[in-house]
């Protein structure tokens, strides 16, 4: 799977040189054995990781919707109110009580968000508003704001969870919809949170299974 | 191991999987005609491409096949070189030409967008400079009709008015001087016949169109007098796939005789071919105990300076970024750094301060980061750790980080104190690579490429001094297959380029001496000495004079140069000259950058060269330039002047990795003689303007990626 996967992606990038090579000598594709030089030269091989979570840091699992991808990530570093997560391989999630903050390492990254507080995802008010910010194409800031509302799903579901909610957040850019299951405590147990357009949702998941 | 590999294939695959989940959500776009502008199949529209685009098109029908570069100069206004190749030309008319080519430029503005009842209305120039082969003007709108149909009418003259004309509104059309070309025929556009041309183009899938239409091009010479092929019908349909995002491919039956083929690549600079940068993420900013909780350990202490420069040293080489030096007091810290690999500078100096929070005592508070490029000094970057500390996890963290930052000059001198980088100076260093050098739209070959391997190699004996040099070895290829015999009575600065490729194998490109000064905190100097370029060797000379904070730098650069042999080894030719310019620079708040050269050239003309390139922040670079000189145009020969455009596309940007190499591409179709620069390396403005206020400015969103 994981070599099917990584040949897909050689691929496309390597179709995607062909074609900037058609830029450069507007010659079609005819370019293909300068395209592969050109791609084993500056492409290929991850990325070196400096951020290296400790050897017994505690571990949450994370999924990728789009793509069905469930991997662990291991706790990097506690600041206060944030705990920043990070996957195998250096990609990174910062948790503000477990409300999604920001990623790094995901190509279109969540760069910050202004986002609700758990008292804010079960209190009497439904209504606030969220603020995500993102790098466009050019890496210029784009700031997306929404008006979020909070409705309760009927049904909590599992043990140790007392309030299972939606939030819908509406913006000039279009509609996303997160889900919180939250204990007593008011701990997040379990979230499906909106990462970007080119990343999707994410499912974040803090018990086994 | 296994669990990192796989972790790292899932997030890449998935930003791919979604990017082309986006595609296919995608609105109707606008596409692309076979001349390579926004429009139909053989007649324009009144669409744009996304502004900034880049597209190229390449189309063929019957005998007549066309190649387009296409860029969205602004949202309005577009750009496009052609190269058409008209085959049979001489088959029933004889001529001396098997096949005839034809270089044209056009130029498109987009009056109107579409609005709820307005459609969007574009005028357009057709082969503004070239030979007038392909000489036509139009205006035509488009008009959406719900989200999957599009519909096209227009007015059109010249080449566009030569079928079912209605008239000649603005008085007859004078005939054609094909002359040198290079020069814009003013007196022809809009005149004569003019004949309405409409089309419509139907979105049946997400990938699927179909376009059909009715042209008013008559192909007089193609079709009429050299009868290459029979325009038995105005009508022209076909059906187009799109490939993916970036790329459309067309078949289509065009005059009722013909089927015409056309693939067309449109690059978005806003759009990331990768869906941005992959790889690990930075180094969280690390804790600092209050004031209250510092020890010996965690206030600086003299003579410890060597063992933080190794730590930190350490940490940054992850991201390919060098210490040339390193000065701690106690709460200040100047650390001089020169990133080898991260495209863009903001995100440098942001992971660089990372590394510094990681590493530095406590008690330093004031962190001032400066870049380096080839031992200048080039600004000063000055945080506050408190501002990192506090910021790292806030809302609008960018633009607060940057209102809480200064970028400052300073001087070219090592600080007080400071401790130079590890085994920097002196060090050799050499590579190889495989090189690909290009001849493009030449008058008689659309592409001539050569591909070799290249050996480079450098020794840096101190700060700013540099002996460097590189050798090529071509194993394949056509530039020397150039049967173009120069007629130039100018002296053969250029005209000669295909002697040099025929001859210089192997080559040494360049062998110099360079040395890079800054003599005051806005002034930086080079003197490179030494086998400058392919053509020529002897000594350079550049001072700039720019400002950190400023928008405009002016430059001023001699030369005496010798013309090399042509097998590029180390002799000379006989002729020499001093040649030199001085520089105006000027970057204007909306990406445009202007460069006006005044001075004299390697022919001994005297003249200016005009340059503008609209940057992107995120690298791309797309611009043209033009030289007018002393030389008369018949003196020039072929194209009147020199002239130009140029193409930079980082590789980061299409693979979502940390490099900072580039695609760099200029083409020149004619190489003549006059309006000549010395092509020499080092040149001193675009090394110095990346890490100033306003370039870093414009790239901080990745500071803290």
């Amino acid at each position: 799977m994981g070599t099917v996967l990584e040949m897909m992606r050689l691929s496309r990038l390597s179709r995607g040189f062909c074609l900037l090579a058609g830029v450069a000598v507007l010659a079609g594709c005819s370019a293909l054995p300068l395209a592969k030089v050109a791609l084993s030269r500056v492409g290929g091989g991850t990325a070196p990781i400096i951020a290296k979570p400790g050897k017994d840091s505690d571990v949450i699992t994370m999924t990728l919707v789009s793509r069905k991808i469930k991997f662990p990530i291991q706790q990097l570093a506690v600041k206060g109110d944030v705990t920043l997560w990070t996957a195998a391989d250096g990609a990174q999630v910062a948790l503000r009580d477990g409300v999604m903050i920001s990623t790094r390492g995901f190509g279109m990254d969540l760069m910050s968000a202004e986002v609700p507080s758990v008292a804010d995802l079960i209190d009497d008010s439904p209504e606030h508003a969220r603020k995500n910010t993102y790098l466009d194409g050019l890496d210029t800031p784009v700031r997306r704001v929404y008006d979020c509302v909070v409705t309760p799903v009927t049904q909590p579901s599992g043990p140790d969870v007392a309030y299972h909610v939606l939030e819908t957040c509406q913006s000039d850019a279009g509609k996303i919809k997160n889900e919180f299951w939250i204990s007593s405590a008011q701990m997040i147990v379990k979230s499906k949170q909106w990462i970007s357009s080119g990343v999707g949702y994410a499912i974040f998941n803090t018990t086994k299974g | 191991m296994t669990a990192r590999r796989n972790v790292f294939r899932g997030v890449a695959a998935s930003v791919f999987a979604v990017a082309a989940v986006q595609m296919a959500q995608a609105e109707m776009k606008p596409t692309l005609a076979f001349s390579g502008v926004t429009g139909l199949i053989d007649m324009p529209s009144g669409e744009s491409q996304p502004d900034g685009s880049l597209s190229v098109t390449k189309s063929v029908f019957g005998p007549i096949g066309r190649t387009t570069l296409t860029f969205q100069i602004t949202p309005r206004l577009s750009g496009s070189f052609r190269y058409t190749s008209f085959r049979k030309w001489g088959d029933v008319i004889p001529s001396p030409l098997a096949t005839n080519l034809d270089r044209s430029f056009d130029l498109r503005y987009q009056l109107l967008q579409e609005s709820k009842y307005l459609p969007a209305l574009t005028i357009g120039i057709q082969d503004i400079i070239g030979t007038g082969l392909m000489a036509g003007e139009y205006i035509v709108a488009t008009k959406s009709v719900g989200k999957t149909i599009k519909v096209s009418a227009g007015l059109g003259w010249g080449r566009f008015g030569s079928y079912g004309s209605i008239g000649a509104p603005f008085g007859p059309r004078p005939v054609a001087e094909v002359g040198l070309g290079g020069k814009p025929r003013l007196g022809e556009w809009f005149k004569g016949d003019v004949a309405p041309f409409a089309g419509v183009e139907w979105q049946i899938t997400k990938r699927i169109g179909f376009k059909a239409e009715y042209s008013s091009d008559i192909y007089a010479t193609e079709a009429g007098y050299r009868q290459t092929f029979a325009r038995n019908s105005p009508f022209n349909y076909g059906f187009e796939y799109q490939v993916a995002d970036i790329a459309r491919i067309g078949i289509y039956s065009l005059y009722g005789s013909e089927i015409g083929l056309s693939a067309q690549v449109v690059l978005d600079p806003k759009r990331s071919m990768s869906g941005g940068q992959l790889g690990a993420g930075p180094l969280p900013i690390k804790n600092r105990p209050g004031s209250a909780g510092w020890t010996n350990d965690t206030v600086f202490q003299s003579g410890s300076a060597t063992k933080l420069r190794d730590k930190l040293q350490k940490l940054l080489a992850v991201d390919g970024i060098v210490i040339e030096s390193l000065a701690v007091t106690e709460t200040r810290a100047q650390l001089r750094i020169r990133n080898t690999r991260i495209d863009n500078g903001a995100q440098a100096i942001g992971r660089t301060s990372r590394a510094m929070a990681a590493v530095l005592p406590a008690s330093v508070e004031s962190f001032e980061i400066v870049p380096v490029a080839d031992g200048l000094a080039l600004s000063k970057v000055v945080l506050r750790r408190s501002d990192l500390e506090a910021l790292e996890f806030s809302s609008d963290q960018d633009a607060e980080l940057l209102a809480r930052t200064q970028i400052v000059a300073l001087p070219g001198q090592q600080p007080a104190g400071a401790v130079l980088g590890k085994g920097l100076y002196p060090k050799f260093d050499w590579g190889l690579a495989p090189y690909v050098r290009t001849a493009l739209f030449a008058p008689d070959n659309p592409l001539r490429i050569d591909v070799g391997v290249r050996a480079t190699a450098r020794y840096d004996i101190a700060p700013g001094l540099v002996f460097s040099g590189s050798i090529t070895k071509k194993f394949a290829g056509n530039l020397n297959k150039s049967t173009r015999v120069s007629n130039s009575p100018l002296q053969h600065v250029r005209s000669d380029s295909a002697i040099y490729d025929r001859e210089g194998d192997p080559a040494l490109e360049n062998l110099t001496l360079a040395w890079y000064t800054k003599p005051s905190p806005d002034l930086y100097g080079r003197v490179t000495v030494g086998y400058l370029e392919r053509m020529f060797g002897g000594v350079s000379a550049e001072l700039l004079w720019k400002q950190v904070d400023k928008p405009y730098a002016l430059g001023v650069e001699v030369n005496y140069v010798k013309q090399r042999d042509f097998d590029q080894l180390l002799g000379f030719q006989d002729y020499s000259t001093v040649t030199g310019h001085v520089s105006g620079y000027y970057a204007f708040n909306n990406g445009f950058l202007a460069e006006l050269d005044v001075g004299r050239y390697l022919a001994g003309d005297v003249g200016a060269t005009l340059s503008i390139d609209r940057t992107f922040a995120n690298g791309w670079k797309i611009g043209a330039y033009a030289t007018l000189t002393d030389v008369p145009f018949e003196d020039f020969g072929e194209g009147s002047f020199d002239k130009g455009i140029r193409i930079e596309i980082p590789y980061a940007w299409a693979l979502g990795k940390q490099t900072r190499k580039k695609y760099k591409n200029t083409i020149q179709p004619i190489l003549r003689d006059g309006g000549a620069r010395l092509a020499v390396d080092g040149r001193l403005y675009e090394t110095v303007r990346e890490y100033h206020a306003g370039e870093l400015d414009a790239k901080w969103g990745r500071f803290w990626k």
